[in-house]
């Protein structure tokens, strides 16, 4: 029987791994334009934008890059692997500990993203995935 | 607790690390990756859990004299720790590399 702090450790390795690819996921999705919504022209304003933004949300998935699709492969297919590995293992799914973990996963690697989007972190020239996709295209105009 | 769990977790773990980020890798590389593709790999990743947990190298001769069940926690811990050390690394470079990328164009369009 596996003790509960393996338990945890090994669970909360899982919920790590899998934020760290919703984070990447989430940074190779095309992101929109900005806009607001006016309350004062009325509802039907609302319900007109409301219709135009699924619209474009619907033809991004649509038209989206490979990089969208890897991203999203990977993180339903690790929420697969994650569903395979708690019925191969005589592991217990512990629910507060995966999500605290996503989140730090998350966190850590949105963080490290903000500084090298900001230039305060460069690439080292010999990584093995030094050639991204190219990511002009998923600039937002805004 | 048997200890012959904790250098074949980190085996274990080195191994699908690597398998791991090579698919990765695979599918960076390709600016225009199939359906058919994605579904391979996709099916390699999945059979993951069947390595990590019931793999051909369970059944081999070398294992037959040690109590697996013993060495479940010992395997497990050194797994997890080991898959997440190789992973991780290449994937914080990448977002560093996809960061950059972002910030310079944002950069030049200004």
């Amino acid at each position: 029987m596996i003790s509960p702090l393996i338990n945890t450790i090994v669970i909360a390795g899982f919920g790590f791994f899998i934020g760290i690819i919703l984070q990447i996921t989430i940074n190779v999705m095309p992101r929109k334009e900005p806009y607001s919504i006016n309350f004062d022209k009325g509802l039907q304003d609302f319900i007109d934008r409301a219709k135009k933004s699924a619209e474009e949300s619907r033809e991004m998935v649509r038209t989206a890059g490979s990089d969208l699709r890897i991203g999203m492969f990977a993180f339903y297919g690790l929420i697969a692997l994650l569903i395979l590995v708690l019925i191969y293992s005589p592991l217990a799914m512990n629910w507060p500990v995966f999500l605290l973990a996503l989140f730090a996963g998350f966190l850590l690697f949105e963080w490290i993203f903000k500084r090298a989007k900001a230039g305060k972190i460069s690439s080292p020239s010999t990584s093995p995935t030094s050639s991204p996709p190219k990511t002009s295209d998923r600039i937002n105009k805004g | 607790m048997s200890i012959i769990g904790y250098p074949l977790g980190i085996l274990i773990g080195i191994i699908t690390g690597y398998v791991f980020m090579l698919f990765f890798q695979t599918m960076i590389a390709n600016s225009r990756v199939k359906f058919s593709t994605l579904m391979k790999v996709s099916a390699q990743l999945l059979a993951m859990p069947t390595f990590w947990f019931g793999g051909p190298w369970v059944t081999t001769q070398l294992l037959q004299s040690v109590d697996l069940a013993e060495s479940l926690p010992g395997y497990l811990i050194s797994l997890t720790l080991t898959f997440l050390l190789v992973v991780s690394w290449p994937l914080g470079r990448f977002v560093i590399s996809v960061g950059n990328q972002i910030g310079e164009a944002q950069r030049r369009k200004k």
